[in-house]
Order: structure tokens, then C-alpha cells, then sequence
């Protein structure tokens, strides 16, 4: 099996599969560009402890069957939010960490990875009161008191009546 | 206060968040902050909402940029309707022949069913889908309104034929469901297991079923042979094969492809072929003389309709149109009339415009009042000859289409057996339409117990207290 290089943001070196960097579409589109796999590929917005948890997320979905370009059936239209065990226990670390690896992911085009860290932020979400959104994720509430009793009343459609 | 790594997440990458999430949760993240209100207060966001309830979409105008506002007065004004045959509940509300009548549409106002994202309707009741996911049929003894599917996944589309419902959960797997009975074609142990998740259409027909998976072809089974599931390839080549639209009549399927090429074809596959590799066969009569106009397809038992992609053509078809150079059915009644849906029952037929009435011709048997037009029979006729009343046999027949009158803004309808149904934004719904009325003094006949008797008696009795 072929290896990669991988260089973090933090200059750290990762060397790792073919098969398991791979994963992210945008390294398998650099190494289809470059066409050879000795060239280490830099990671600019990536640091190495958040690359390390990728690369693990990696490692255990490397035999996962899916297609980077495989679109949702239009018919899905509204997505579930089941998280098998092992991706819920790789979610579950700070929020700041949490964040890095959907950035992350983004950024290395992982789409399942990323899915899974949209699913977690929206579970954290579910079903809470704009207050408690706002202690959960640190929110500073920069709407004035005039400000947010004319949008609660905009939308009080949306309450159970 | 440290800046909120929340904040920090692209626009992008919140907009993915939010397909996780419902109404309530978008609107309480609005409610958080003014970056927030921005982004969650987005066209795209609402717009995924109301393309979940079938047919919303333009019905409702966006005013001011309040993009939420088409959602929030479907959610305050949204109703299913039904009418026509009201034997074992089908209608899912209480008919009575001067409040609710069966022959003009009636609101289903029950709790559960005021956030209905689909309505389908079978040959022995209806199917309407909330926007939680949860399924609900009528047609329960004893029961007026819709009874909840219970043990199913949330669901996310259905499509009812005559005896059952398809439903595709949001895991990808689908069910074939119906009052007595639910069977999961996808399980481990089914013949659809390998195509969970894959299927990107399906239909329910009269006595058999099919699932499209692009790239493999039209999977057909038949009620009670779920296990034995045929293979139909319509073209040599699945790989370039697009599937457009496509409906389930008696033992055929008509079909349209999404091909540039191929736009305004319109395909017939018989399904009595003993091959499984039977190519579709095309219907050169029915393809659109416009090269950019593609078609909608509706269906039922024996018909099929072809409508344009701007309304204003149509073109019908029966279990007959079989050949190469059958020509279609033109009714001039149906042409440049802005249609936006056709939905076919066993003998009636419904059509939506884009000023959102719905129209209605065909066959009532029995007066059961499938067309929505009232009581035909006990009109008078006599000054419109297209609608003949047959006591003989019971039967009103309705040649061309009528105005089905309703204080609403209808966005969608849906017809089967001898019911129809339609989904709409009231104008003026009657409150409670599933609890029954108290009833008048008129209709209680007398009785021998005292109360009763006095209900009965003139209004100027008093009733003695009791010593």
C-alpha cells in the first residue's frame, strides 16, 4: 500500500495510507493533479491535533463504501440524525474541538465527516430556547430589547399555540 | 466575552447544519443573534421547508423578504380536504349532509393532521403525511379521523395505489404499508435489500408495484409475491438512462426521460412481457411538438395524462394506447388552461390551475360525490346539458370539467377509487370539523325518557326540577 505525506498547518509530518487520505476528496484531487505520490502535500488550515483526529476518523471509515460525487436522492428532503456509536464517541470532545474537525472536514472535502459533525452540532441544538442556544455555544445577544420583542412577535407562528 | 466558535462556521456550513434541523429550531436560532438572524432568516433554509409540503412552493408570495412568511401561514392555514365516498370512514372526517357534506371538499382539522406535507389517496381510504414524519391513514372502523401508523420511521414521501401505500423512511427503506399490514421491502431478508437508500422513486398501482434505482432499471412486484420482484431495463444502455417521471397503470408503466435529446418522448413498458429486458417502447404520437417543453405524468387504473410543463397542453392515454402510432386523447377542455396537476380517480378526474381552483369531470357512482360539485342528482339540470343525473343506475355523469367551489387557495390534489382529496391554505375552515356537531332539536325524535321528551316538545316548556 502506497503512502502519503501530509504537512499541518503547525509544519507537523503525517504519513499515512493512500487509501485512508483518500478519503478526503481534496487530497485524492491533488494527487490525481500532481500525478505522482512522493510529493508531501501541505495542509495550510489544518493543525495537527485536529489532522490527527481526522486521519483517525479516517483510518476507522477507510473500508466505508462511498462515492465523494454521490448526490442525496432529491427525495430525501428532510435528513436523519442518527450517529452510529463509534462516530458519537469520536464526537464527543470540546466544542472547540468539535468545530476544528467540521471545519476541517469542510476544508478537506470529507463529506461524511462533515455530515457527522452537522448531525452532532444540530443534536446540540434540537429542541432548545434561543437562551439556552445562546449559553450552550457562548452567544452574545447584541439585539436590543425593542429589537427582540418585535422578532419574537414575528414569529410566534412558529410556537405551540 | 471570548468570540463564539459557533460564530466562526461558514454560511455553508450552517445552511448544512440546518437541513438537520426543523422550523422551531431555525426560528429559535434567528432569535440568537443578529449574525444568526441573518443567516438562518434565509431564502434557501425556507424555501427547503416549503418544498417539503407538496405543491407550496409559489403558491403563498414572499412579502417584504420575509422569506419565512409562506411557511408561517401554511402552518396557521394549512388544511387537507377530502370528499367523495364516505363508507368506513374513508373521508377522515364527519360527513353530515348540511354542515359537512361528502360531495363538497371538508377540512381535516384533527391536531396531528393540520401539518399534512402529502396526501395520497387509495382505493379504500387516504394516506397524509405530517411534517414530523409520521403517517396517517383513514378508513378505520369506527374511527372518523386518521388513525397514526404506528412502528414506522419517520417518513419522508408515500404514494398510494388501490389496496396499499409505499413509504419511503428517512434511512432509505421502504415500506408497503396498508391497514391491516406493513412489510419493509429493504429489510436484510427482503428482495429490495440491496437497493436501500438507492430507490429514487416509486409507485403503488392496482394490483402490483415498482421502484425506480437509477442505473438498474424499474423493479415490479405484485401483492403477495413481494418476494418475487421483476427486473425491468427500458433501455439497453441504464447507464445513460435518466428517468424524468413516471406512473403505474394496470400491468404497464408510462414513462418520460430527462435527456436533452429525448425531452418530450413518452415511453409505454407492458409488464406481461416474459423478458425482464423488454426496452420501453415509444409513443411517437404523444411527443411534445415544443423541444423544450418536457412532461408531468399522471395516472390511475387505466389512464394516464401527459401535461406540459407550462399547463397549457395535455395529452390522455388508456390501457390501449399500446402502439407505436396510437394517437392520444385530446380534450379541448383540457388544453391552455394554465394546469399545474392532474390526479385521476377510478372513473373521476382532477385538475389544479395555476390560479389554484381545482376542476373536476368524470363519473360519481352511487352519488358518492367524488367530484365535489354537491349533490348532483337533486339539482336542477336542465340548463347544463354536460351533467346527467342516471337514477336508473345511480350514477352522475359530469363530460366536461367544473369549478369545484371552496373558500381556499388550493396547492395540491389527489384522487383514488372513489374519493379525492386536496391540500390547501382556508380561507374560513369550520372549527373542529372531526368532532361532531351538537345536534338540533329537530332531528331528536321523541322519546320516552322525560329529557328527551322535553327537547322534543315546544321551546316554550319548562322543565320542572327534579324534588
Amino acid at each position: 500500500m502506497s503512502k502519503i505525506k501530509l504537512i499541518s498547518s503547525d509544519n507537523e509530518e503525517f504519513v499515512v495510507d493512500q487509501l485512508i487520505a483518500e478519503r478526503s476528496m481534496l487530497i485524492k484531487n491533488m494527487l490525481e493533479d500532481v500525478g505522482e505520490i512522493n510529493v508531501p502535500i501541505p495542509l495550510p488550515n489544518v493543525s495537527s491535533n485536529v489532522l490527527r483526529k481526522v486521519l483517525e476518523w479516517c483510518e476507522h471509515h477507510k473500508n466505508d463504501l462511498y462515492s465523494g460525487t454521490e448526490e442525496e436522492s432529491d427525495i430525501r428532503l428532510k435528513k436523519s440524525t442518527d450517529i452510529d456509536e463509534w462516530d458519537r464517541k469520536f464526537m464527543a470532545v470540546d466544542q472547540e474541538m468539535l468545530f476544528e474537525i467540521v471545519l476541517a472536514s469542510n476544508y478537506l472535502d470529507i463529506k461524511p465527516l462533515l455530515d457527522t459533525g452537522c448531525k452532532t452540532v444540530a443534536n446540540m441544538i434540537r429542541g432548545k430556547s434561543p437562551e439556552d442556544i445562546r449559553k450552550t455555544f457562548n452567544i452574545p445577544n447584541d439585539f436590543t430589547p425593542e429589537e427582540e420583542e418585535q422578532i419574537r412577535k414575528e414569529n410566534e407562528w412558529a410556537e405551540d399555540r | 466575552m471570548a468570540k463564539s466558535p459557533f460564530l466562526e462556521l461558514s454560511y455553508d456550513i450552517l445552511l448544512e447544519i440546518s437541513t438537520y434541523l426543523d422550523y422551531k429550531d431555525i426560528v429559535h436560532l434567528s432569535e440568537t443573534c443578529k449574525s444568526l438572524s441573518y443567516v438562518f432568516d434565509d431564502k434557501t433554509i425556507w424555501h427547503r421547508f416549503c418544498a417539503r409540503v407538496q405543491g407550496l412552493t409559489n403558491v403563498v408570495p414572499v412579502v417584504d423578504d420575509n422569506y419565512k412568511r409562506p411557511y408561517a401561514v401554511w402552518k396557521d392555514r394549512g388544511y387537507a380536504y377530502s370528499w367523495g365516498q364516505q363508507i368506513r370512514n374513508y373521508l377522515g372526517r364527519v360527513v353530515n349532509t348540511n354542515q359537512y357534506p361528502r360531495d363538497r371538499p371538508g377540512a381535516l382539522t384533527g391536531k396531528d393532521v393540520r401539518s399534512t406535507i402529502q396526501v395520497q389517496v387509495g382505493g379504500y381510504g387516504m394516506y397524509l403525511l405530517n411534517e414530523n414524519g409520521n403517517l396517517y391513514v383513514t378508513g378505520v372502523p369506527n374511527n372518523v379521523g386518521p388513525e397514526l401508523m404506528r412502528d414506522l420511521e419517520p417518513i419522508v414521501k408515500i404514494h398510494a395505489g388501490r389496496e396499499f401505500c409505499l413509504a419511503l423512511g428517512e434511512t432509505g427503506h421502504l415500506y408497503q404499508v396498508s391497514l391491516k399490514t406493513r412489510i419493509c421491502l429493504t429489510d436484510e431478508q427482503n428482495m429490495l435489500s440491496a437497493y436501500r437508500g438507492r430507490i429514487a422513486n416509486f409507485k403503488s398501482g392496482w394490483d402490483s408495484h415498482s421502484a425506480y434505482v437509477p442505473g438498474i432499471g424499474f423493479l415490479v412486484w405484485h401483492t403477495g409475491r413481494e418476494s418475487e420482484a421483476q427486473l425491468f431495463q427500458p433501455e439497453a444502455s441504464m447507464k445513460e438512462f435518466v428517468l424524468n417521471d413516471y406512473v403505474h397503470c394496470a400491468g404497464f408503466l408510462v414513462y418520460t426521460v430527462a435527456s436533452p435529446q429525448k425531452k418530450g418522448a413518452v415511453f409505454r413498458l407492458d409488464l406481461d412481457q416474459a423478458t425482464q429486458h423488454t426496452l420501453g417502447r415509444e409513443l411517437k404520437r404523444f411527443a411534445s411538438h415544443d423541444p423544450h417543453q418536457g412532461w408531468h405524468l399522471a395516472g390511475s387504473f387505466e389512464t394516464f395524462t401527459c401535461l406540459s410543463d407550462d399547463g397549457n397542453t395535455v395529452y390522455m392515454g388508456h390501457a390501449n394506447t399500446k402502439q407505436v402510432d396510437d394517437d392520444p386523447v385530446i380534450h379541448d377542455f383540457l388544453q391552455n388552461r394554465g394546469i399545474k396537476q392532474l390526479a385521476h380517480g377510478d372513473h373521476h378526474h382532477l385538475y389544479l390551475t395555476s390560479d389554484h381552483s381545482i376542476w373536476s369531470w368524470g363519473v360519481e357512482l352511487r352519488y358518492c360525490g367524488c367530484l365535489g360539485l354537491g349533490s348532483l342528482h337533486l339539482q336542477e339540470q336542465t340548463s347544463d346539458p354536460s351533467i346527467v343525473s342516471d337514477p336508473r343506475t345511480a350514477r352522475n355523469i359530469v363530460s366536461i370539467p367544473h369549478q369545484i367551489h371552496f373558500s381556499g387557495t388550493c396547492y395540491s390534489v389527489a384522487a383514488g377509487g372513489w374519493q379525492s382529496a386536496a391540500l390547501a391554505i382556508s380561507e374560513s375552515v369550520l372549527p373542529e370539523v372531526n368532532v361532531p356537531p351538537i345536534t338540533t332539536f329537530s332531528i331528536i325524535r321523541p322519546s320516552r325518557v322525560p329529557a328527551l321528551r322535553f327537547l322534543a316538545a315546544p321551546a316554550t316548556r319548562t322543565l320542572e326540577r327534579d324534588g
